[in-house]
Formats: C-alpha cells, structure tokens, sequence
C-alpha cells in the first residue's frame, strides 16, 4: 500500500493513552509495518498495544523520531552484520544519553523493543546491560544482580574439574 | 590438568599467532619509562592472548602503574585495585583492566536485580555482547547462571569466536578451557600459589601443541 508519508498513526497503549505519530516513525517498528501492510481500512481506530504502558512508549517514540529515516536492516544485511555487530558493545552518543534511566525503564524499553521488534533499540538496550556485566569480577556480578554465592566449597572446588559441561561436538 | 596457568593456546598455531599481539606490551612498558601514564589514558588493546612474550614484569605492568610494593615470596603483588584480578593470571588482568576502562564510558547502573526476571531470550540476547571472561565470571558467581549457561555451548562458540578468542581444543571441555585461560594460576595438585613458570609453561605448551597436532587433525 503506498501511503503518503505525512501519514498519522493512531495507537493505543494498555494504560488508554494514545499517541499520533507519523506513519514512517512508527514503521521503525516491524510489528506495527506489518500491521499496516496487512490491515487497509478503519484508518480512524488507534491500534492497540496492549503490552506497552504510556510512558514507555513515549520513550520508544522519542527514539524512533530521532532515528527516522534511517534504513531498517533487512535480513541479508543483518546476517553479514552479525559478525562485526557482537564483538562491539559501542553505543552512539545520543543512544547513550537515551539510554541513561532507571532500572525498570531500562527492561521496560528493552521489553517493550522486543515486543515491537524494533531491533536498533533492542540492540541498544542489550549492550547497555551487557556493558554493565562486563568486567566484572563474580563478587561485582552477585553485588549487581542482587544473588548470592549458592555454591558449597565442595562445588566450587568443583566447578574447575567437572567434565559434565559438554565436550566439544 | 595439573598446570593451570593459561598454556600457549593450541588451535592452529600460525593462524591464531597473527591475531596476537605480543608485541603490544613491551610497546606500552617502554611508554611507561618515559611518561607519567594514567589509567584513563590507554589500555593496552589486548585482544587476544599474548602468552608467549609475557614475563612477570608485563603482569605487574597491566595490573598496575605503580611500582610493586608487598611481595609474596618472590612474586610482587600489585597494589591497586587491580590486585583483586590477582593470582598472576596476566591475560585475565589485562582483559578485565580493559573492560573496566571501557565500561567506565557508559550508562552504569548500581542494581539490576530485575535482569534475572526478563525473558530468557533477552537474557541470552544480552550475553551475546560480553566476553568470554564475562561469561567465565557469571557461572561463577551463582548456581543461578551456571545452570543458565551449562547448556550454552553454541552460544558459548559464538561468543569465543566474535571476541577472537581460541576455541577449546578437542578433547577439552569447555570449563577446563575456560579455567585455563581465565582462571587463578594456582597449581591443581598443590594448590600452590604462583606456580606460573611461564618458561616452563612454554615447553609444556609446545609439547601439547604438538601432540594436538600430530594427534586430532586440527
């Protein structure tokens, strides 16, 4: 369906607050692209999210905006990108600052990205944790995550040995 | 497996010796003579595993830039923070010095005792980014994750490999591989500390490469 870019968007979210949002911004998310290609009439009826809250969703539209435009990664770019894409955890300069919340939002944007599969965001998301897990010693990553040390002395003079842990094949 | 410092990895040795960067060291030490250095400043990039050029000195280098002043026995232990990543194991200090600079950089938070209650594919989605050191340190740190990650070989593979990190070779499991490279260097049979002779290392190294070569078709 070729629509015109100037297009608006109803959506909802499950706390009843709507946005209008511009077609192609919206399109950064491949659920909602989609939904578009596939559902032509009732224009007029916002669509649904039901698994993203108002705020959230603010903060995903904030970060589609700024990212408009820019080409959504198609499946063959993203399998030669793979490579390259996960040995760095580099984050833009704005993504950094869009990133920099609090715990919940953090997981509620990484949830909400998931959900709307918009990848970038997903991806942004992910290295922000990941950055925070990296080098850390095992007393840091039980201080982060909140765990304790379960292990008996027995296993943990184990753990170096055990063969369980699957060969090579 | 009574040797657990980190031994000359063994995968195809031509190959994996270009992704080295032995040289990267001894470039920084001699930086170090002539300059006052601060740890924002440059990491050396250690990529991969040097093993083969590394002295004790390289070791008291990457851990810290002051002089070595609290001895255990003839080993100087580095006073700094960095004296934490302890136990001589060079490559495990240096890569987690590294990470630490890095990490500096960006969005830190102090809890995120949510993660654990995200979806497991979002879980693995996120460890797809850390480095094998990370991985080594999460199933050590609770049963938790160790059983996470106990069935993650691929993903394990993955990570290996984007981080240019040798896979274990055949016929070691892949938490004795992870111990040797990432592990405190203490002997296994008298737990003796400090047992990293790393000239001794080099001919037991060579040794074993040649029996992988000779033996498994690598």
């Amino acid at each position: 369906m070729a629509a015109p870019a100037t297009q608006q968007i109803k959506i909802r979210c499950n706390d009843e607050k709507e946005f209008t949002v511009d077609r192609d911004v919206l399109e950064r998310s491949v659920l909602i692209k989609n939904m578009l290609e596939d559902v032509t009439e009732q224009q007029d009826a916002p669509i649904p999210l039901p698994n993203v809250s108002g705020p959230v969703m603010a903060k995903v539209l904030e970060y589609c905006t700024h990212h408009r435009g820019e080409p959504l990664p198609s499946a063959d770019t993203e399998q030669s990108q793979d490579e390259t894409r996960k040995r760095t955890t580099d984050i833009s300069e704005w993504d950094q600052k869009f990133i920099t919340v609090d715990q919940e939002m953090l997981f509620e944007i990484i949830l909400a990205a998931n959900y709307l599969d918009i990848k970038s965001l997903l991806d942004v998301g992910c290295k922000t944790v990941a950055n925070m897990i990296k080098g850390k010693t095992p007393e840091e990553i039980r201080k982060l995550f909140n765990i304790v040390n379960d292990f008996t002395p027995e296993e943990e003079a184990q753990i170096k040995k055990e063969n369980e842990w699957a060969e090579d094949r | 497996m009574w040797l657990s410092q980190p031994t000359q990895p063994a995968a195809p040795p031509s190959a994996v010796r270009t992704t080295f960067r032995p040289a990267t060291l001894s470039n920084s030490r001699s930086q170090r003579d002539t300059t006052s250095f601060s740890v924002e400043e440059k990491a050396p990039p250690i990529s991969a595993l040097p093993f083969s050029t590394l002295s004790i000195t390289d070791l008291v280098e990457v851990t810290t830039l002051k002089k070595p002043i609290v001895r255990y026995g003839f080993m100087p232990v580095p006073p700094s923070a960095y004296a934490d990543m302890k136990n001589f194991n060079v490559l495990r200090a240096a890569l987690m010095r590294t990470s630490r600079i890095e990490a500096k950089k960006c969005a830190q938070l102090k809890k995120l005792d949510g993660f654990l209650r995200l979806p497991l594919e979002i879980i693995f989605a996120v460890f797809e980014y850390v480095h094998p050191i990370d991985m080594y340190h999460l199933s050590h740190s609770s049963l938790i994750f160790r059983d996470l990650l106990k069935d993650q070989i691929p993903l394990l593979k993955r990570i290996y490999q984007s981080h240019g990190v040798p896979l274990w070779p055949p016929k070691i499991p892949y938490n004795e591989w992870s111990n040797l490279l990432f592990g405190d260097s203490i002997c296994d049979v008298s737990t003796l500390r400090n047992s990293s002779d790393l000239g001794l290392h080099k001919r037991v190294s060579t040794i074993r490469r040649q029996t992988w070569k000779n033996g498994s078709g690598r």
